[in-house]
Formats: structure tokens, sequence, C-alpha cells
């Protein structure tokens, strides 16, 4: 609380909350939503181009291995977006910022579609690995939670009618479920090194040769991109619902844009 | 907030703001509260009567502007602030599986602890003599609503904030909580209240504040 | 502070053993749920032996949770939470007093009882005492992660299933390390990787899940 009026004091944090201002927000993100929109699409079908054509075939796995340039940037991209919500989220706990508020609650199913998409994946590679649809992998099982955790933040949210205490509540939960994460993670792969055995996984590669990992980094910047683009867009939309009573807002809708 | 009674500041409310979901209850509220004074909180119902009591009494944030309680800002003295209101909501905070002595009790000790003798004698004060053993279930509403009235004057606070207080009181019950509020300004207390019906207090300054306006009259 | 500390875990006990049925309740839930796995599987000895330990802690788990609403609830209903926020003292020091009466009207119980069900599930000796020893260091962990869930849903009118929806995920690793423990003695091995994890686990949850809680109380009584 007092951090607040600390911080409206200092010169950094002046231009921080001039920029988190809704309105400056709305202006600038309308200005960067194309760029990261574009970007991300060109990243995407280069790495798409690069990993399905160019980057040669396993020794092992053939050319199934080839969803790992879906399935492993999309798992990065669900760790990185709920990390992204904690930290916004105690951000606007701490110092106030809507905006920061706006950003924790449209990341989240964005963040959600990411897990799932990562959780399909790995089943879908784990059918010519494995033989089953779906094995109790250390990585797949700790994507799941993760998954029940982004499907309790939205239940919460969704649940609170007041969108300032929805947000508040969503942050203190999203900073208890971040906290858990690193403890859930190591429980989970110690409980499946001890019932797997010896058994590699097959999520595992001890190293990746070059002509793999670029179409891998490409498509993961890409993935962040469209991410970037994507939470602006959700996020501009909130802005204005939340600000529907103020004159800003008001003159855009007069303007007709 | 330790300082001396002559120079204690008493309650300054500054640019107070408050939304309800995305409309506006009132906006820029400025007033003040000196020593041995009531504000009586008038307005329509959906005013945000209730909303500007539990900001005063540190349970809402408000959108934006500042409470000071004798020169401090409260959001940095909570602790101290706690220690100088006493709050009764809608809610009384009243446990129905203890009797009444219980329940001032475990109040108490959540504040400044007091003496079994003090608490018989806020009990007799409010008119609850001969029912501080039985279940609090056992006793009607306006019972409830006297127990939570010795609650507040066993609670050593300057500033009392009361959110319909009247409420399910009958004739004698209001008489006693007037008589009561009365010797606490008397004694350099403030009183904040929200109520439907009309408080007349002989040498007490009672001044009314309306909202969603925020004018202040005499 | 300790006045204020002490006086409301006595009071809480006291209402506690007013009102019997908080703590009788979700020790009958326990028992019943572990008797229906016999019943849905088989009363093979083995088979039971095997599974035995994962259903008595996922039983518990289970009790816990369905309990959590005796926690705040009726607080919030009567206004006392709101007078414990307006305290002087610290709210996390109070909300540490509330949830030690939880794990002693619920937790507890179930300890005493699970020698019982360890025996009808066919565990050898050790296996029970771990079995003992993990709910010893389990059961106040899933009280005090609980309570942040708790009071994230207080206000709401039905919190129950959204309530799960959040605390069980983070029930996760309390269940493995403890039915692991319990089904590793049976076995013969060592389990102090396990109980070491269980009482880190449970000191780090003792530091910082009362300040979560109270933040979550203030969000929630807004």
């Amino acid at each position: 609380m007092n951090a607040v009026t600390k911080a409206k004091t200092n010169p950094v944090m002046k231009f921080i909350y001039h920029f988190a201002s809704p309105k400056h927000f709305y202006r600038i993100s309308g200005k960067l939503v194309p760029w990261f929109g574009w970007l991300a699409v060109i990243l995407l079908i280069i790495g798409s181009i690069d990993g399905l054509f160019v980057a040669p075939v396993d020794y092992q796995q053939g050319d199934s291995y080839r969803i790992i340039f879906i399935h492993v940037p999309a798992a990065w991209m669900s760790m990185f977006i709920y990390m992204v919500m904690a930290v916004s989220g105690a951000i606007g706990l701490i110092w106030k910022i809507k905006l920061a508020d706006v950003v924790a609650s449209s990341s989240a199913p964005i963040g959600a579609a990411f897990t799932f998409l990562a959780l399909v994946t790995g089943a879908i590679w784990g059918k010519p690995m494995w033989g089953a649809w779906w094995v109790w992998d250390a990585r797949l099982t700790a994507e799941l939670i993760l998954l029940f955790l982004y499907l309790g933040f939205m239940a919460l949210e969704a649940a609170i009618e007041d969108p300032r205490a929805a947000a508040r509540a969503c942050a203190i939960l999203a900073i208890v479920g971040v906290v858990n994460i690193p403890i859930i993670h190591y429980s989970v792969e110690w409980w499946n090194t001890l019932h797997q055995g010896a058994t590699v996984t097959k999520f595992d590669k001890p190293s990746i040769h070059i002509s793999m990992l670029i179409p891998l980094l490409i498509m993961a910047v890409g993935f962040k991109l469209y991410y970037a683009a994507v939470v602006l867009v959700r996020a501009r939309n909130k802005v204005l619902y939340a600000e529907q009573n103020n004159r800003w807002v008001k003159d855009l809708v007069k303007s007709g844009c | 907030m330790t300082q001396e009674k002559n120079n204690f500041q008493g309650l300054s409310v500054h640019n107070l703001t408050c939304e309800r979901g995305y409309r506006e209850l009132f906006t820029d509220l400025s007033f003040t509260l000196a020593p041995g004074e009531i504000l009586h909180i008038k307005g329509e119902n959906g005013a945000g009567k209730t909303s500007l009591l539990r900001i005063l009494a540190g349970l809402a944030l408000p959108v934006s502007g500042d409470v000071f309680f004798d020169g401090h800002n409260c959001r940095n003295y909570r602790s101290e602030y706690n220690e100088e209101i006493a709050f009764m909501g809608h809610k009384l905070g009243i446990k129905l599986e203890l009797t009444p002595v219980e329940n001032i009790n475990s109040y108490c000790q959540l504040g400044s602890p007091c003496t079994e003798q003090q608490i018989m004698n806020a009990l007799e004060q409010v008119g609850l003599y001969g029912f501080e053993d039985m279940y609090c279930n056992q006793l009607s509403a306006g019972q409830k609503r006297r127990v939570a009235l010795a609650q507040t004057l066993l609670s050593q606070a300057k500033l009392w904030i009361l959110d319909e207080p009247f409420t399910s009181l009958d004739v004698i019950g209001v008489d006693y909580f007037l008589t009561v509020i009365q010797e606490h300004v008397c004694n350099g207390g403030m009183i904040l209240l929200t109520t439907h019906q009309e408080v007349n207090l002989n040498n007490c300054t009672t001044r009314y504040l309306q909202l969603p306006s925020g004018k202040v009259t005499h | 502070m300790y006045n204020a500390f002490f006086s409301l875990i006595k009071r809480d006990l006291r209402m506690a053993f007013r009102h019997k049925s908080e703590i009788l309740n979700p020790l009958f839930f326990f028992v019943i749920v572990v008797t229906l796995f016999p019943l849905g599987i088989s009363p093979d000895k083995h088979i039971l032996a095997e599974i035995g330990p994962g259903i008595i802690w996922v039983a518990a788990l289970l009790a816990a949770m369905l309990s959590l609403d005796s926690l705040f609830r009726s607080d919030y209903e009567d206004g006392t939470l709101e007078l414990m926020l307006l305290s002087e003292h610290p709210l996390s020091v109070l909300v540490l007093a509330k949830i030690i009466v939880h794990w002693l009207v619920t937790g507890f119980p179930i300890i005493v009882f699970s020698p019982l069900l360890g025996t009808v599930m066919f565990l050898n000796g050790e296996a029970i005492e771990t079995l003992m020893i993990t709910l010893l260091l389990g059961t106040p962990i899933l009280s005090l992660i609980g309570a942040i869930g708790m009071a994230l849903v207080v206000a709401l009118k039905r919190g129950g299933m959204l309530l799960s929806l959040l605390v069980l995920p983070l029930y996760i690793p309390v269940l493995i390390f403890s039915s692991n423990a319990v089904g590793s003695s049976m076995a013969g091995l060592s389990i102090s990787g396990q109980l070491y994890f269980l009482a880190a686990f449970l000191i780090f949850c003792i530091t910082l899940a009362p300040i979560a809680t109270s933040a979550a109380l203030r969000v929630s009584l807004e």
C-alpha cells in the first residue's frame, strides 16, 4: 500500500504508471499488435517448413519426432505464461497497477490452451513411441497438473463477481501456484523414476543436433510473439470494457473505431 | 498515535472514490471528523453508505483516496488504527454456540483484554443482566445486537463505526444505545453511523453527510 | 499477541466440542471411503496391501478437503472474521491459530483411527507405523494449504466444487511422498528421504501459508 505512494514519487515508476494508464496502453498496444502478429506468422511458417522438411530424420524415431517442433515450444509456453501470470499478479497486488491484473487474466486461457496443446501433441507422439495414447510420463503428468492449475485459476476468476476482487484473488492463487510448481515437478519426477525404473523418457533428449535446434528455436520465438499479439488483443478488449465509463472510451466509440 | 489528547486531530478523509463493479458510487469524497462529533451518513439504498463505512474501517480498499487518523495514513498504520476503531456491521460477530460472556471475552482478546467484572458491567449496562450464561442462539435478534453493543462498549476505541446499529432493537434498546453513544461522544469519542432513524442527541455535535454528493450539513 | 492466539484456539476448540459432528463427520467419511475400495475392487489380501497406502491417503486427502468448510465459513457468516481482520494483532497469527484447531479437530482423529484402517487393508506393523508418521507430518500440510483455498472461496455461495479444483492439485506432492513412504516401508525399504521431504514441506507451509491465507481473506472480505 505504502509502495503505491512511494512509487508515484519515483520518476522511473512515474513513467511506468503513465505508460500503464489504460488510455496509453490502448494506444501503444494498438500499434504493437500487427507487428507481433505478422512476425509470429512469418516465424511460424519458416519454422514449420524448416522443422517438417529441412531438418534431418531422427535415426531412432524416424519422422514422428517432428512433432517436437510444436510440442516442446508449447510446453515451454505453458510454463512461461504461468510465470507471467504470477509476476503480473504480484505487480497488480503490490503497486495496484490495473493493467497488470488485465494481463494476468488475459493470459490464463492462452496458457491453458498451450498446456492443452502440449498434452495433445505429447499423447500423439506417445502413440508411435510407446504404443499407447497416454503413459504416466513425468513431464506429461506435470503438464496435466499444470492444466489443472490453469483451470482452477480460470474457475476462480469466473466465480468472483467483482472484477477487482477477482483479479486480486487470482493473483494470490497464481503466486501460490508458482511457488508450488517446482515442488510438484520435483515430486512427480521422483515418483516417475521410482515406478518406471531406468526406462529413458523420450522427451529427455540428451543432446539435439543444431539442424533440429534452429527450427525449434524459431518456433519457440514464433510462439512467444503469437502469445504477445493475442494477449495484447485480449487485454485491449478488457481495458475497453473496464474503462467503459471513462471519457476517452466514449470518445473512441463515438469516433467509430 | 500516542499523542496527547488535546492535540488529537481526529479523522480526515481525502478524495475517496469508490466503485462497485464498473459503476462509481461516489467520487472525491472529503470530510473530517473531530473528537466529540457524530457524523450521520445519509443516502438512498445503494448510495454506498455501507461501502464507505467498510472503506473507513479498512475492510475494503477505495479506488483512490486516503484516510488519515490523527494525521497518519491508516494504510501504513493498520494495526495501530485497528486499535482505535470499533466496527459494528450488518453481521454482528456473535457466535451462536457461545454465551454472551464468552463472546465478549473472545472479542476483547482480539484487542484489549478485559476482566470478567467489566464484561458483567457492560452486559448490565445494555440490559442483558441475567442472560450472561445463555447460549446466544437462544437470544433474540435484538438481544444479540445488545451483546454487540456491549462489545463495542468495552473496546476502548476512539472511533466507532456503526452500520445500521438500531436494526431489530426495541425502543428501550435504542435508548440504551443512544445513552452509550452520548457518553462516548462526551468523552471525546467519535462516531460514524448510518441509520434511517433520526438521531437527536442533546449537547452533541451531529453533522450529516449526504451520499453520493458528499455534502456535509449541520 | 500470545493472548489473542491462545484465546482463539481455546474458543474454537470449545465450539468444536459443542458441535461434535464437526469432529466426527470427517472421520466417518474417511472410514467409509476406505471401506468402499475392498468392495469395489477385491477383498484379496495382496491387492489390498498393494493399493492400501494410496487409498488411505487419498481418503485422508478428501476428508481434509471436505472439512475445510468449517475453517472459515461460519466465521464469515456471523461476522467474526471481520472482527479478526480488524484486530490489532497480525491476521496471519490468528489464522494460524484457526488452522491449528482445524487440524486438531479433523486431522488428529484421522491419525488416531489410521492403524485400524491399515489393519483392514492388510498393511504390516511397520507400514502402519509409517502411515501414522506420514499422516502426522502430512495432514497439517493439508490444513495449511487448504486454508489458502478456503480463504479464496469463503465469500462465494457455491465454493465447494471450486475449492477442490484449487486445492487438490496442490495436495499432489503430499500424496506422492506419503503413500510412497508407506509402500516402501511395507517392502522394507528406507523411508527417511520421503519423511525429510514431508517435514521440510510442512515447515515451508507453516511459514508461508498463514500469510497467503490472510492476504486471501482480506481480498475475500472486501
